[in-house]
């Protein structure tokens, strides 16, 4: 049963996506896909109840115990994130139905989308360092499928940007996994964390580093984000609310975990990096914002200056702050995947993405500016919506650990993110279309997009109005404030 | 219809406040792992400021269902008032620091939507953005504000914070949250130098503007600051402070009404001022400034409104709120010119009107202390420009007869426009003939501000006597206010004074400053991209070698070569050909020769597998580079046959020593790593004895891919048939694009 449950976040969508292979025709592919789906979140959500009763699961591939062979974990951290992961590929999917900017339907798009899904969903269940760089390589390739699909030059450009960019990142984690089973023998999270005592942790900073330099890139994080801005823009809508859900927090999530569980008394130096570097990636991402004129690339640098601030909270290294950065995450993937969602059928709906050549959707979509307003609100932090949780979570263990500037950047980010968020808000909604008061056309299936789209926004306020259970569950993870103590259960565990 | 809700709330209201003995609290958790909770506390202050919501509420209803008629947006108008009435009950209400924030936040939401109503309007557009970008980016500083306190105190309720403020007073953190909750206060108040949004927020239709902008919401930063004046009021910088930036305010925003025409943005801009006053009366010591605050409240509350009433009537029976185009409108429109007279009765402080119990209760307070006599005497010209503007909007455009110029189509308000604003002024002269009514309720409220607030004796002819100089000034300036226009019209200010202009530069700034940094930061090219990526990595790897490895003699010391025998003389010579060919690759330049030596590489690296105990892997290897040439190679031909390929780029030196730097960084980090000699060597030990009896495999290499990291296995497989499914949307995209030329 455990067994089973620790392998579906990646065996259902590899199977789901090699049965879209075999079947034949449209169609059947369809239900098919929407089948794995459905049955990824099911499964998903008994995950997420059994390490809600259970704790801590674990299941050695093959019966090669731990530390030897490959071993899955699965904690509070891992099952929420494969919990929003199957949330926002059913919701992509659905939104693929409507007219709204959606992927071509060709017989590669499905394999590649559910392969994708499957190495995020690897990468957030195992508990093994090399595997990790597997699930990285995975996503790394069906990312480059996917990216290929509108097939025009900037696609292509997009997509060699992207490729030679995290493929050099990659090879960082490569190298960085190498030394490091060089130098430990080990491979196992718990095995590391065990091996890297504090007294002998200063010896790995060199490796650790490179780990770091290679989820950064993949994050994301200034100043290595330079692919993200370059390649989002091509994508079709649900595959880019996939890849701006789901992909740079990839990233966030294994510097977190690296952070919290496998290298927690990497020495101080590190995470004083990292915290200046999440300021830096704060500001330049927002600054980006302010910039363009595109809507998707205006989203593309939040996702930038958003990630500087679950680095923030990774940097500052408390329990509280752990929280709040994997609570963070939740919320930006529901707020982020939304928008972009939102931003297609704002296209559709306009005709475009860029802001000069649109308006007058607040008066002829009511609705949509509604729904616009949760999502953006929510990004900049404004209470009670999930964002503002977050927020408030990340400047107060900011303040409490007396890291007043990188907590006044956080604030001075937040008021960046309104400004521009406000830059789409008038001229997407305020302001009178340049073509006139009929120019904004109905979408011809609507009712998928909506439906995706209204699934986030009830995410996102209700993640604001009851943020509790979401906390505490995700507290388990992050169970002893003490970091020791966390890492002597964790090999206790692997013993 | 939609006047029912808040009606029932203010008798709701009232009721509670005529039985009112102690405070009600309302709690249950939110967010027990913040400490925070849906906490209200309702006491006398709460329920005077639901009385006033609810209260002007109930009229504000009223009086917007027929301004707006049957404007097609109005659902949206009203929705949004509902919100922000809502929000507006929750912030006086509630007694979590977060719990308020968040009403607080709400309130500004609303305002913003309700000022962008008419967002065809370029000037609303502006005008929402301003007033959004002023009030939410007090209310981020003002959450600072908030988590300071609730950290000192170590409980995010209003009322802990005030139990506990004794525990740390005087703290610098204390002072810090308290310049916090002030930027906070001032931008949701509109205090110098955060004023300028709210005469601008006039582009909001009437009902808004006597709503949020003069009656109830922009009230929010006073109610924040007299609830929390305990916490803070042992600080000496707390009174100054408020009475510098209050007085401050309440002159300047008078100076600023004379150089207007509009009357909705004159009686904003005496908004302005009253909330300056306010302030300032937060400010005082002693006991009388709760008393007069409170008192000041309620009447600017039953003036204010209904002038603004008036001022929406006049528009919308005339068509224009210029004062320079009205005159004589009393005939027309004789209700609307009653409640404008009985409001600015009050507004004026005139003898038997509500204003004028207020206003002697202000100079009672300014009076106590020898320090603030000043204050007493710089406000006689601001009370005069009140006294002359409540003239303006009262006496000038009903009753003194204009040059001709007048609108020729009018006609009086309908009978919903009309009860509002007389409902309103009237309670305000009524409450002025006894206003011993109101009294406990005053003091009750006034008591949660200063508990020894009381009710002080008032000198009645000396208090007039006070006055005599303020209205003789104010005729003055009535009589001679369309001069005094011109006058102060002409001075041009320099615009370095004006805070307005700042939020623009910096708006432009901020702007100027993202084009650059972004255009510096993504410029597009994909080399410069890679070499901040090599640089980021050879920085990690540099710096962090060089802190860990202090003395070479570490790294040397590591470095051992061990036994020297056939086998390693022959890695060796492996490892030589792998660094030469490495560093060719990097001044070479045809791409032809860059293949051949990366040919090489693989070479080297398969006969360092070979010599190291791994032939299988040797052979894996050689088969793989070779075919990588052969492939690669008849790509190239074909691209030279086509002539399309691109020119050698020509050598770098800074990418040179980037390559080389790195190079050398990585060889160094695999003698760091290979040399620390704390490996544990329990997984090959593990492997290599189990191999055999357990997973049934002589070779520990195929053992290790196919069983004890057979996952791994897995998704290199899936890796590989993705490689097939990417390639061929990559040839696709050719393929088309082709097509397409």
């Amino acid at each position: 049963m455990i067994s089973l449950l620790l392998t579906a976040p990646f065996l259902l969508p590899l199977a789901t996506a090699l049965l879209t292979v075999l079947v034949p025709s449209g169609g059947a592919r369809k239900g098919v896909a929407f089948g794995g789906a459905l049955a990824s979140l099911l499964v998903a959500a008994c995950l997420v109840a059994e390490v809600a009763s259970e704790g801590v699961l674990r299941v050695a591939i093959g019966g090669w115990e731990a530390p030897f062979g490959i071993e899955l974990v699965a904690d509070a951290l891992s099952a929420a994130m494969v919990l929003i992961t199957a949330l926002v590929a059913l919701l992509a999917l659905l939104f693929q139905e409507s007219d709204a900017d959606p992927a071509e339907t060709s017989g590669y798009f499905h394999p590649l989308f559910f392969v994708l899904i499957a190495g995020v969903g690897g990468t957030f269940v195992t508990g093994d360092l090399f595997n990790l760089y597997v699930w990285f390589e995975v996503m790394l390739l069906s990312a480059l499928g996917l990216l290929a699909f509108g097939g025009r030059v900037r696609n292509l450009d997009a997509t060699v940007k992207y490729f030679v960019l995290n493929a050099t990142g990659t090879l960082a984690f490569l190298f960085a996994v190498a030394f490091l089973y060089a130098a430990t023998g080990q491979l196992n999270f718990a095995a590391l964390a065990e091996a890297s005592r504090p007294d002998d942790a200063a010896r790995w900073l060199p490796f650790v580093s490179l780990l770091l330099v290679a989820f950064l890139v993949k994050a994301g994080a200034f100043p290595v984000f330079s692919w993200l801005p370059a390649s989002y823009p091509v994508l079709p809508a649900p595959v880019l609310a996939l890849f701006a859900g789901l992909l740079t927090k990839v990233g966030v999530y294994a510097l977190l975990r690296t952070a919290a569980h496998v290298f927690p008394t990497a020495p101080v130096i590190f995470f004083e990096i990292l915290g200046w570097l999440s300021v830096f990636t704060m500001i330049v991402g927002a600054l980006g914002a302010i910039y363009h004129y595109d809507v998707r690339r205006i989203l593309a640098f939040h996702i930038v200056s958003q990630v500087g601030y679950m680095l923030f909270g990774i940097a500052l290294h408390t329990q509280g702050a752990q929280v709040a950065t994997a609570f963070y995450v939740l919320h930006h993937i529901a707020a982020k995947s939304n928008l972009f969602l939102l931003a297609a059928v704002v296209a559709r709906t306009a005709g475009s993405y860029d802001l000069r050549r649109i308006g007058g959707l607040y008066a002829a979509r009511p609705g949509l500016a509604l729904l616009f307003l949760v999502s953006a609100l929510s990004m900049v932090g404004v209470p009670p919506l999930s964002g503002f949780w977050a927020k408030l979570m990340l400047l107060r263990e900011g303040i409490a650990e007396g890291r007043y500037v990188w907590t006044a950047a956080a604030l001075l980010t937040g008021f960046l993110t309104l400004f521009s968020m406000m830059k789409i808000w008038f001229a997407a909604f305020l302001e009178a279309h340049p073509a006139g008061v009929d120019a904004p056309k109905p979408l011809a299936r609507a009712t998928p997009a909506y439906a995706a789209i209204a699934c986030f926004a009830t995410v996102t306020i209700a993640l604001g109005l009851f943020p509790e259970p979401v906390l505490e569950f995700l507290a388990r993870a992050f169970g002893a404030s003490d970091p020791t103590e966390a890492l002597a259960s964790l090999a206790e565990g692997a013993r | 219809m939609l006047a029912i809700a808040p009606f029932a709330l203010f008798v709701w209201a009232s009721r509670a406040f005529l039985r009112y003995e102690a405070p009600f609290e309302l709690r249950f958790p939110w967010v027990p792992w913040l400490g925070v909770e849906v906490g209200f506390h309702v006491d006398a202050l709460a329920l005077f400021f639901l009385l006033l919501i609810t209260g002007v509420g109930t009229c504000v209803f009223v009086y917007a269902a027929g301004y707006l008629g049957e404007d097609p947006k109005r659902r949206r108008l009203f929705s949004w008032l509902v919100v922000f009435m809502a929000a507006m009950i929750g912030a006086v209400a509630a007694d979590d620091l977060f719990v308020l924030y968040t009403f607080w936040e709400l309130t500004s939401l609303a305002s913003f939507m309700l000022v962008s109503y008419h967002h065809e309007s370029e000037t609303a557009r502006r005008s929402a953005r301003q007033a959004m970008l002023v009030t939410f980016g007090g209310g981020f500083v003002l959450l600072l504000g908030f988590l300071v306190l609730a950290g000192l105190a170590g409980t995010s309720s209003i009322q802990g914070v005030i139990a506990a403020a004794p525990r740390f007073a005087g703290e610098p953190a204390a002072r810090f949250a308290m310049f916090c909750l002030f930027v906070g206060a001032f931008t949701k108040s509109a205090q110098i130098p955060f004023h300028f949004w709210l005469p601008d927020a006039m582009a909001a239709p009437t009902p808004v503007s006597a709503y949020l902008h003069s009656a109830t919401m922009v009230k929010l930063g006073v109610y924040l600051l007299a609830r929390i004046e305990h916490v803070f009021a042992d600080d000496w910088l707390f009174g100054p402070t408020l009475i510098v930036v209050g007085g401050t305010t309440s002159a300047w925003a008078m100076v600023k009404t004379l150089r207007e025409r509009d009357l909705k943005r004159i009686l904003a801009w005496a908004t302005v001022s009253a909330l300056g006053t306010m302030m300032m009366l937060i400010g005082l010591p002693g006991a009388e400034g709760a008393m007069a605050l409170v008192a000041f409240v309620l009447a600017h509350a039953l003036y204010k409104a209904p002038l603004f009433f008036v001022a929406g009537n006049v528009d919308h029976c005339t068509g224009t709120r210029d004062i320079g185009q009205l005159a004589a409108l009393a005939r027309v429109m004789p209700w609307t010119a009653a409640a404008a007279l009985a409001a600015a009765l009050s507004m004026g402080g005139f003898p038997l009107s509500f204003g004028h119990f207020a206003k002697e209760l202000i100079h009672i307070a300014k009076r106590d202390g020898d320090l603030y006599t000043i204050i007493g005497y710089g406000s006689i010209p601001v009370s005069a420009i009140t006294v002359a503007v409540a003239a303006i909007a009262a006496v000038r455009i009903f009753w003194h007869r204009g040059d001709g110029s007048i609108p020729s189509e009018m006609h009086e308000a309908p009978f919903s426009m009309r009860i509002p604003p007389l409902a309103l002024a009237s309670l305000g002269v009524l409450l002025g003939l006894s206003p011993h009514v109101v009294d406990p309720m005053l003091q009750a409220a006034a008591k949660c501000i200063t508990p020894d607030a009381h009710l002080v004796e008032i000198d009645e002819t000396r208090e007039l006597l006070g006055l005599v100089p303020v209205y003789a000034l104010g005729v003055i300036v009535f009589a001679s206010w369309d001069r005094l226009h011109e006058v102060v019209a002409k001075v041009k200010l320099p615009s370095f004074l004006l805070a307005k202009t700042h939020l623009e530069k910096s708006q432009e700034t901020a702007v100027h400053l993202a084009s650059i940094v972004t255009r510096t930061i993504q410029h597009g090219r994909l080399r410069g991209y890679a070499a901040l990526l090599f640089s980021t990595m050879l920085a990690a790897l540099a710096l962090t070698l060089a802190a860990t490895l202090e003395d070479g003699r570490t790294l040397v010391a590591h470095a051992r070569l061990g036994e020297i025998d056939g086998a390693r003389i022959a890695v060796l010579g492996a490892c030589v050909l792998l660094v030469v060919s490495a560093i060719a690759m990097t001044v070479l330049r045809d791409t032809f020769v860059l293949l051949l030596v990366s040919g090489l590489m693989g070479l080297g690296v398969a006969l360092s597998f070979l010599f190291a105990g791994a032939p299988d892997l040797a052979l894996t290897q050689f088969i793989v580079e070779v075919a990588l040439v052969v492939v690669i190679a008849s790509v190239l031909l074909r691209v030279r046959r086509l002539g399309i390929e691109h020119p050698p780029t020509p050598a770098s030196p800074s990418r040179l020593a980037l390559s080389l730097g790195l190079g050398a960084a990585v060889a160094l980090a695999i003698v760091a790593a290979s040399g620390t000699g704390t490996a544990s060597t329990a997984l090959a030990e593990y492997f290599g004895a189990h191999s055999l009896p357990d997973a049934h495999g002589r070779n520990v290499v195929n053992v290790l891919l196919v069983d004890f990291r057979a996952l791994d296995t897995l998704g290199e497989i899936t890796v590989l048939s993705l490689a097939f499914f990417a390639t061929a949307r990559v040839f696709a995209a050719f393929r088309r694009e082709e097509a397409g030329r």
